[in-house]
């Protein structure tokens, strides 16, 4: 395994929290790294690369809200230079509605873009109890991120951690850390574990690329023999990181599922039968599948839902080449190639994100307007 | 007899245009347009600087065409911008009428003025213009000139435009890395009327939207003032992208012309089996449906006036356009798009504005001569602001009272 290729980036507060949860129970073959403004947070992290900064400008007292500052404390720092050496698919995960998420997570993911590294990004929305000013920020710094980072998740605390009377403050926020840090986990464990049906870093880098945009986490765990079952309704539910009613209009999906050594060839078939039917019968779905002995009797699955999915054509594919020095001969072999009546929804995405990619993004309504609007509306468009 | 000569530009997207005009003291303000050069138009998107270097070369290009042809030497630039977000907020002054016979006088109405003026500016953007939409006496009677009118207080209600501070910053600089000095800016939004209404339509109230390639802008002018303002960063470049997009058609160039050929903003009288030909694809012959040229066309089109449309709904600024909707800018041109505004407006009168001959033979017969409305505008503008200096009692143009020029951008 290539413990560099993957590495796992947490910024602030909440996401060094989760970072450091994922690398604590996969101690080897991950990279994590934690940035912070607040030194007294970030040194309790010690599964995590820890780097600090702002100490001049915040004197290791965290960001106070300041977006601003965090984003210059983190210009200011060149400890930062060296997080995505080596690596391929990095896992940023931010809480958004504060100082230095927001501030610094623009800035990781113009670093990632420039350096050819795919990113998955886990925005980190807040609690409605926190109140309405927060929340209107998470809002904000998202609509700003539009352009950033490969495929974007949206986590609300309240799906990763549903409020019930019995939960504690402490419960709320630890579950809600937990449920993230295990989605995480497994698609880092999809990745990086050996199975029959391989999907490795290459090829995960070439589903973000397809799927750019947003997408949609799905997580289920089951033990025992109703695993599938369990899992599967877990994963298609409504509740903690279920799918439930995000499964309309995916475009595209990437399912993981990760067994013991006793994991069964039907048990496989059924998964995928499971969520096939959920899904429309248009809807591309890849898969793969992974042997983690330490998980016992347990099933996990792991399911990225994409709500846009362009797939490369041959040609795209070749300049995306030219852009990747790196790993040439391995990624010919594994490219994933588009069916032909799917290329030209390719060709249009990429024309389109060449004029704009430059200017600001006009948004209104929550719409990009740099978007072709016949592609927003969805109409029907006769190219024969 | 003096002559000056006023040159404005206007750094468009896709064209970078720019007039020449006399002013002759003989001409009791009047102005002659006496050259126009234009040239295509680098390193700009959605009316934006992206190239700073690329936009000097531009207008060093066209401004050298403008002296060449006019056989004058240009120094001072008057700019129109259509880029930072332009927005418009409403702004007010008070004062009390303290003189034993409570009549307003000057002095009274420059006080107003000058609280107006002090009204804080948004952090990061600058200030372009501030012009004066009424004056109000004791909080009911609007006139309009309150002067030697009784009352106790005076109100002075007026409109700011402003615009992101960097943005504009970067259009100036890169006028004045050309060698030349940047005058005064205006916004196309407050230029555009001038160009293409008459002064009756602006009396009588009118919407102008001024549909450029990077952005679209548009004003409500009521008794001959500029009451609101708005932009929205969409335009025909858009449209280009959306064709482009839609039909792999090769090359920018190829989907533009495929826009202006065949274009039209409804899909009224379309034969759905019509096929036309791409005119300037690489490669091989290549057709495609009218019908989906349309469609794509129509979509962007419908979008962005219904955009336009709920913000003026939203802000009730559609009440009293007596004179309706007039359309200007390159985009005004594609075929039926009045039909679609009037539509979108619920049936409110739309047409594409008219501009004043100027006695351009290159352009007179022009049909597309619309495009240079705004450029018009801003140079009658700019003619206004120079007999201002001169003569202060000189009236002018009523719309263009400027109680503030607006060289702040600095």
């Amino acid at each position: 395994m290539n413990e560099t290729a993957f590495v796992l980036v947490g910024i602030g507060g909440a996401g060094g929290k989760i970072v450091n949860t994922v690398a604590e129970t996969n101690a080897s073959g991950m990279r994590a790294v934690a940035i912070d403004t607040d030194f007294t947070a970030v040194a309790r992290l010690g599964f995590c690369q820890q780097i600090r900064i702002g100490s001049t400008r915040f004197g290791g007292l965290g960001s106070g809200g300041d977006r601003n500052g965090a984003a210059m404390a983190f210009d200011e720092t060149h400890a930062t230079d060296t997080i995505f050496n080596d690596a391929q698919v990095a896992v940023v995960v931010a809480g958004i509605s504060r100082g230095t998420g927001a501030g610094v997570l623009p800035k990781i993911l113009r670093n990632a873009a420039k350096r050819n590294v795919k990113t998955i990004v886990f925005m980190v929305t807040p609690f409605s109890f926190e109140g309405i000013a927060l929340t209107r920020r998470a809002a904000e710094v998202e609509q700003t991120l539009a352009g950033l980072g490969d495929i974007r998740m949206v986590c609300r605390n309240e799906d990763l951690c549903p409020l019930a009377d019995d939960n504690t403050l402490k419960d709320a926020f630890d579950q809600a850390t937990r449920t993230l840090a295990d989605g995480i986990t497994l698609i880092w464990k999809m990745t990086g574990l050996p199975g029959y049906i391989n999907i490795d870093f290459a090829t995960l880098a070439t589903i973000i690329v397809n799927g750019r945009g947003m997408c949609n986490l799905g997580v289920g765990i089951g033990t025992g023999p109703t695993r599938v079952k369990e899992a599967t309704e877990a994963l298609l539910g409504t509740t903690g990181i279920g799918l439930g009613n995000k499964l309309n209009g995916a475009q595209a999906a990437l399912v993981g599922i990760i067994g013991g050594d006793d994991l069964r060839l039907t048990e496989v078939a059924d998964v995928m039968a499971r969520i096939g039917s959920a899904l429309s019968m248009e809807t591309p779905i890849r898969m793969g599948t992974v042997l983690d002995p330490t998980i016992g009797s347990a099933l996990h699955l792991v399911v990225l839902l994409f709500r846009e999915w362009h797939p490369l054509s041959e040609a795209d594919a070749e300049e995306n080449e030219e852009d990747t020095a790196k790993d040439t001969e391995s990624r010919k072999a594994i490219r994933y190639v588009a069916p032909s009546h799917q290329k030209t929804s390719s060709a249009r995405r990429k024309i389109y994100n060449n004029r704009f990619q430059h200017s600001a993004a006009t948004w209104v309504n929550g719409e990009n307007l740099d978007r072709p609007t016949f592609l927003r509306r969805k109409l029907h468009i006769d190219v024969t | 007899m003096s002559t000056k000569h006023i040159v404005t530009i206007e750094i468009g997207t896709i064209q970078t245009r720019a007039l020449l005009g006399t002013l002759s003291s003989e001409m009791d303000g009047g102005i002659v347009v006496k050259a126009i050069a234009e040239a295509k138009t680098a390193g700009v998107r959605k009316s934006e600087v992206q190239s700073a270097q690329s936009v000097s070369t531009t207008v060093e290009s066209v401004i050298e065409k403008l002296a060449k042809k006019s056989r004058t030497d240009i120094n001072r630039i008057n700019i129109v911008y259509s880029g930072g977000n332009l927005a418009g907020t409403s702004i007010f002054g008070k004062a009390r009428i303290h003189n034993p016979n409570e009549v307003v006088e000057e002095e009274d109405m420059e006080t107003a003025i000058e609280t107006m003026r002090e009204t804080p500016t948004i952090s990061g953007r600058t200030t372009v213009e501030e012009m004066k939409i009424n004056c109000v006496l004791d909080g009911i009677r609007v006139v309009e000139d309150p002067c030697n009118l009784s009352a106790s207080e005076l109100t002075v209600n007026g409109i700011r435009t402003h615009v992101d501070t960097n943005s504009c910053r970067a259009v100036v600089d890169a006028v004045e890395d050309a060698g030349y000095d940047a005058d005064t800016v205006f916004t196309a939004a407050c230029c555009a009327p001038l160009g293409c209404t008459t002064l009756g339509q602006r009396r009588n109230g009118v919407l102008v939207i001024d549909l450029g390639a990077g952005t679209t802008s548009w004003s409500v002018s009521r008794n001959d003032r500029i009451t609101a303002v708005g932009h929205l960063a969409v335009g025909g470049d858009h449209v280009t992208n959306d064709i482009l997009c839609a039909f792999h058609t090769g090359t920018e160039e190829s989907a533009a012309v495929l826009k202006h050929d065949y274009g039209q903003a409804t899909l009224e009288g379309i034969d759905p089996t019509t096929r036309v030909d791409v005119p300037i694809h690489i490669g091989k012959k290549m057709t495609v449906n009218l019908k989906a040229l349309t469609t794509v066309i129509n979509a962007r089109m419908d979008e962005t006036i219904r955009i336009i449309h709920e913000e003026l709904e939203t802000k009730n600024l559609l009440e009293n356009l007596g004179a309706g909707i007039v359309l200007c800018g390159g985009a005004a041109l594609l075929k039926n798009l009045p039909a679609l505004v009037t539509a979108v407006f619920n049936g409110m009168p739309c047409c594409t504005g008219t501009l004043p001959s100027l006695n351009l033979p290159e352009i007179e017969d022009d049909p597309a001569r619309i495009r240079y409305a705004t450029l018009y505008g801003a140079l009658l503008r700019a003619a206004h602001n120079e007999t201002e200096k001169e003569d202060v009692m000189h009236s002018g143009f009523s719309l263009l009272r400027l109680f503030k020029r607006s060289g702040d951008h600095r």
